[in-house]
């Protein structure tokens, strides 16, 4: 009945067992208590535990320190005791943390943007890359192309020579496309010529036929003064002369006006013949020049590299016709640009170094993470 | 200003002498009190080295804090501003655990045993084994508990003064004094330290009775 008593009431026994020790009970409390350890032998254990463990507590009230705490003059520093006795606020460790942290992101942020760009630059995928770099590099710049051929493992010679074939079919088409380019722009450019040629031609005998008219004008009116003047000085010579004379100058005149006709109505003159000629001559030159840039312009062979600046010298014909103010200028310079290497290819080789570049930095970038991180830790 | 030896003053007027920049009337403080706020720390850190550090940090704490001091009770406000000491290098410990203090009290030698002034060597190491074994136990209470039971059953603190030195009520001070006895109760007979300090209670009764019997027959 007791045990039971006091394992139901225990915590409030326990509390006041607590209280006893302590002579912390009102004497209320402590007349029922102590009536109730006179019935619980079990609360009686637990105040005599209670005891025991209170004297062996004891023990330490006879602490005594190995050295005296007594302040000197170097204890004492100019008393600040508002700020002293204010509570250390965790206000530091906090910022220090944020401040981690944001570095920590700003690490990891820095590091994907820098793997990301190493591996998927463009949305082209690394093998399409190194095959972009590899073709350009062997149609254009030959130098670097055999540096590049050179870096590729052995194990990759499937590889390459499915890049080779590839680079193949796409120099036969690139020159093709070439070939196609140049023939329509000498078409376009000898018919332009030709049509200002002639524009040229028939201006110039308008301008005859106007100035062949003037003169006739001019005669006549010659001849009318004449006639007077003879007619003043003797009327029977004036009369004959002046049935004569008009009639030369007419003529004269007639036969001239004639001519004009005649050489207006006469198509296309030597010099339009010759300009067209001269148009020919330069439609053959560029042909010429795809031609062996189609030639030479073979994968892994030495000369590829003479055919790629030959394609690169193709550039003056077509840069000459920019320069001429004509009509249907945009389309050869369209065209010219065709003629000209292609610019996102030549970007990806000129990236092509920075590919380890990104992947060390982001390889750093991530060791520098880690580090801080463990730092933190550890701090 | 009173002409009497500083040992001769209360604490009310050696803390006003100290306030005024007079050194030697606040040493005269510090050996007062110094082995209570000693025994606090030791009792909260278990190490003794840490507790001698926290300890004079808490002297040169209460040095620069005169000021705020308003007289009345001068341990219980030192206890308060060694208890507070105490509690922020367990905080920090928290923050960089190192290592055990079990490792580091085996690693230095840093384990506390009572001073021998005037017992058998046997009575002072079985004193040792059980300041420490009492050490090892209370570590184990949770920060304001053992606070509490060192205040009350270390330092002698009637309840009101304990809620003033931890800033609380009385009722929560109850509380706290009851669990944190209970808790360290269990602890004890668990690692059998409790019955061994019953027989050694036991025995030194016995003794102490035969001694008085012997000295009422001489």
């Amino acid at each position: 009945m007791t045990r039971w008593r006091f394992w139901r009431r225990g915590g409030a026994l326990r509390a006041d067992a607590s209280a006893f020790l302590d002579g912390e009970l009102t004497p209320r409390e402590r007349g029922d208590f102590e009536s109730e350890l006179e019935r619980s032998p079990e609360l009686r254990e637990y105040l005599d535990d209670l005891s025991v463990m209170r004297a062996e507590l004891g023990v330490l009230r006879e602490a005594q320190p190995r050295r005296s705490l007594e302040l000197s003059g170097v204890d004492i520093a100019p008393r600040t005791p508002r700020l002293i006795a204010a509570p250390e606020a965790p206000a530091a460790p906090l910022r220090l943390r944020f401040a981690a942290l944001g570095a920590a992101a700003a690490i990891a942020a820095l590091a994907a943007v820098g793997l990301w760009d190493a591996f998927n630059l463009g949305g082209a995928t690394v093998v399409e890359r190194e095959r972009a770099v590899e073709t350009s590099a062997t149609a254009l710049l030959p130098d670097r192309a055999v540096a590049v051929v050179q870096s590729q493992p052995e194990q990759q010679a499937q590889q390459e020579s499915e890049q080779a074939a590839e680079a193949e079919q796409w120099q036969a088409a690139q020159s093709a496309e070439q070939q196609a380019s140049v023939a329509v722009y000498a078409e376009q450019q000898q018919e332009s010529e030709q049509a200002t040629a002639q524009a040229e031609q028939q201006a110039a005998v308008e301008e005859e036929a106007a100035e062949a008219e003037f003169a006739a004008q001019q005669a006549q009116q010659q001849a009318q003064q004449a006639a007077q003047a003879d007619q003043e000085a003797d009327p029977a010579r004036q009369a004959i002369t002046a049935r004569e004379r008009p009639a030369e100058d007419a003529g004269t005149v007639v036969e001239q006006a004639a001519e004009a006709e005649q050489q207006a109505a006469e198509p296309a003159p030597a010099s339009v013949a010759a300009d067209a000629q001269e148009a020919d001559g330069e439609q053959a030159v560029v042909v010429v020049a795809a031609e062996e840039q189609q030639q030479a312009a073979q994968p892994q062979s030495a000369a590829s590299g003479e055919a790629a600046d030959q394609s690169t010298t193709a550039q003056p014909p077509a840069a000459a016709a920019q320069s001429e103010p004509q009509e249907g200028e945009a389309a050869p310079q369209a065209q010219a640009r065709q003629i000209e290497a292609p610019p996102e290819i030549v970007a990806t080789y000129e990236r092509s170094w920075e590919t380890p570049l990104q992947i060390a930095l982001g390889v750093v970038c991530a060791i520098a993470l880690v580090l801080l991180l463990a730092l933190r830790r550890r701090a | 200003m009173s002409d009497r030896a500083p040992e001769q003053l209360g604490d009310d007027a050696l803390a006003d002498r100290a306030r005024e920049g007079e050194l030697d009337a606040f040493n005269v403080l510090v050996r007062r009190y110094e082995r209570r706020v000693f025994g606090l720390c030791l009792g909260m850190l278990r190490s003794p080295a840490a507790a001698e550090d926290a300890a004079q940090d808490a002297m040169i704490a209460a040095w620069r804090a005169l000021d705020g001091y308003r007289g009345g009770n001068f341990p219980a406000w030192l206890l308060r501003i060694a208890g507070n000491r105490c509690r922020d290098e367990l905080r920090r410990r928290k923050r960089r655990p190192a290592a055990s203090l079990d490792e580091l009290v085996e690693e230095h030698g840093d384990a506390w045993s009572p001073p021998d002034e005037g017992r058998s060597p046997e009575a002072a190491a079985l004193d040792a084994e059980t300041g420490r074994a009492l050490l090892a136990a209370l570590d184990q209470l949770p920060e304001e508990q053992r606070q509490a039971v060192l205040l009350s059953d270390v330092q002698g603190l009637a309840y009101l003064e304990i809620a003033d030195v931890m800033h609380t009520s009385i009722g929560t001070v109850k509380s706290r004094l009851n669990r944190g006895r209970a808790r360290l109760r269990q602890l004890l007979l668990e690692s059998g330290e409790l019955s061994r300090a019953r027989e050694r209670q036991a025995l030194q009764e016995r003794i102490d009775g035969g001694v008085r019997q012997g000295g009422r027959r001489a």
